[in-house]
C-alpha cells in the first residue's frame, strides 16, 4: 500500500508537470538545432526523382530524333563512291525558270530554241575551270526573230524618208514554269567543292612573278631556253 | 492531431513543428528522469525526434494516447541506448549504499510542502538503476517482464531495483518535510 502511494505520488507529479515548460530548455533554439537536420533527410529523397525526370526527357529526345532521322529523305545522303558513278553524265534539258540566271551577251545566243545546258562534270574532265562546275548551270537563251531590228529597217529607206530610228526595249520572256520540264539536278558531295576550291587556291599561290634581275646563284646559258614563267590563270 | 500526423507523413515543415510544440516539453522531462544530464538530455532528445520523424512515414494513426505512447517508447529506447554506451553495461548492476549517497533535495517551502519540481527533482538523485526501474515501473507502467527485456535482466532484479528506489524515495520525501499517510 506504501509504495503504491508513492509511485502514485510520483506519477500523478509526472503528469502534472508533463506540459509545463522546463527551466534550462530552450524549446525554440532546440527546434532551430533540429530543423537544420531535418531537410537534409528531405533532400535525399526528391533527388530520384529529378533523376527520373532527366531520363524519361532524354529518352523522348532519343525517340523523337530516331523517328525524325528515319523520316528524313535519304537522297540526299549520297555517298561520295555513287556521286562518282552517276555524275559525269550531264543531263541537257529544255526548260526556263524564272529564277535562271540570263546569259549577258546577246552574241552568244545561238539561233533557235531555248536551251539550258548543265556543264559537264570537272571530275570526269580533269580540269578545274569554273565554268565546268557541275552544279552551276549555265543558262542561254534565243530569242525568235519576230521583227528585224529597227537598226536595218531604217538603212534600207532612202534618206529623207527615213523615220527617226525607234529603239525598242529587249523583249521580255514570259516563262511559263508550268509548262517547262522538270528540271534535274545533280547532287554534289562536299568533298567535291573542297577539292576544287583546294585547287583554285594552288593554282593562285603559283601566279609570283620575279620583278628585276635573276639572281647571282643562278646562270643562265644559251641553251637554257625555258620558258621564264607560266602563269596559269583561270577566269 | 490526425491531421498533424498526416502532414508529418508527407514531411511537411509546419506540422513536424505543431507535433514538436505538442510534445517537446512532455519528452524532455521523459529524457530527464532517464538521463539526468542536461546536454546529454537534449542529445538523447535530438535523436528521438529524429527517429519520430523518421518513423511516423510508416506510422497508423489509432488515437492520440497511442501516438503519445509510441512516441514516449522512442524516446526510452533512446534514453537506455545513451545509458548503456556512457554506463557500459555496469551501470544496472551497481548496489548503491544511499547513506553514501549526497541528496541534494530541493527546500522545503514555509508550508512544509515541496514544489512538484521538487518532488520531480528528487528522482534525479537516484542512482541510475534504482531510477531507471522506478520511471518504467511506476511512472511509465512497463511490467517487470518488459523491464528485464528492455534492460536484459531478470524479474526479481527489476523487483529488486524498484523496491530499493522506492525506499530511497521515502526516505529522501521525509528528509524533505514532506509527509504523507503510510
Amino acid at each position: 500500500m506504501k509504495d503504491d502511494k508513492i509511485d502514485d505520488l510520483f506519477r500523478r507529479n509526472a503528469d502534472y508537470l508533463a506540459d509545463e515548460p522546463v527551466r534550462g530548455f530552450d524549446k525554440d533554439a532546440f527546434w532551430q538545432h533540429l530543423q537544420t537536420e531535418l531537410p537534409k533527410k528531405a533532400e535525399r529523397r526528391r533527388k530520384p526523382v529529378a533523376w527520373w525526370w532527366a531520363a524519361a526527357s532524354v529518352l523522348l529526345a532519343g525517340i523523337f530524333g530516331g523517328i525524325w532521322w528515319m523520316q528524313s529523305p535519304k537522297s540526299e545522303v549520297k555517298t561520295l563512291a555513287e556521286q562518282n558513278t552517276s555524275a559525269p553524265q550531264s543531263v541537257p534539258y529544255e526548260a526556263s525558270r524564272p529564277q535562271a540566271r540570263m546569259a549577258e551577251t546577246k552574241s552568244q545566243i545561238p539561233a533557235g530554241r531555248s536551251k539550258i545546258e548543265s556543264a559537264p562534270s570537272s571530275r570526269r574532265q580533269g580540269s578545274g575551270k569554273r565554268s565546268e562546275v557541275p552544279n552551276e548551270i549555265v543558262y542561254s537563251e534565243t530569242i525568235p526573230p519576230e521583227t528585224p531590228p529597227p537598226a536595218i529597217v531604217a538603212d534600207e529607206l532612202p534618206a529623207a524618208e527615213r523615220p527617226i530610228p525607234i529603239i525598242l526595249p529587249p523583249p521580255i520572256e514570259v516563262v511559263n514554269p508550268v509548262a517547262s520540264q522538270k528540271p534535274a539536278y545533280r547532287v554534289v558531295h562536299i568533298n567535291e567543292i573542297r577539292e576544287r576550291k583546294q585547287q583554285e587556291t594552288k593554282t593562285r599561290s603559283r601566279v609570283a612573278v620575279r620583278v628585276g634581275l635573276p639572281s647571282a646563284s643562278r646562270i643562265t646559258t644559251q641553251g637554257d631556253n625555258k620558258p621564264l614563267l607560266t602563269i596559269p590563270i583561270q577566269h | 492531431m490526425q491531421e498533424i500526423v498526416r502532414q508529418c507523413q508527407r514531411e511537411n515543415p509546419f506540422a513536424q513543428k505543431r507535433l514538436y510544440d505538442r510534445y517537446a516539453n512532455r519528452l524532455y522531462r521523459l529524457c530527464r528522469r532517464y538521463v539526468p544530464n542536461a546536454m546529454e538530455t537534449e542529445e538523447v532528445l535530438m535523436n528521438g525526434f529524429l527517429k519520430i520523424f523518421k518513423a511516423i512515414l510508416n506510422f497508423e494513426y489509432r488515437s492520440n494516447d497511442e501516438l503519445e505512447v509510441w512516441m514516449k517508447r522512442i524516446v526510452v529506447n533512446e534514453a537506455l541506448m545513451h545509458l548503456r554506451k556512457t554506463k557500459k553495461e555496469q551501470w544496472l548492476f551497481a548496489d548503491t549504499d544511499l547513506e553514501e549517497t549526497t541528496w541534494a533535495a530541493q527546500p522545503a517551502t514555509a508550508e512544509g510542502d515541496l514544489h512538484a519540481e521538487g518532488i520531480h527533482d528528487l528522482i534525479l538523485h537516484l542512482p541510475d538503476g534504482y531510477r531507471t526501474v522506478f520511471c518504467l515501473h511506476a511512472i511509465e507502467g512497463y511490467t517487470h517482464q518488459e523491464i528485464g527485456e528492455m534492460l536484459k535482466i531478470s524479474e526479481n532484479t527489476s523487483k529488486s531495483q524498484l523496491s530499493k528506489a522506492r525506499a530511497a524515495l521515502q526516505g529522501l520525501l521525509i528528509k524533505n518535510g514532506y509527509s504523507y499517510e503510510r
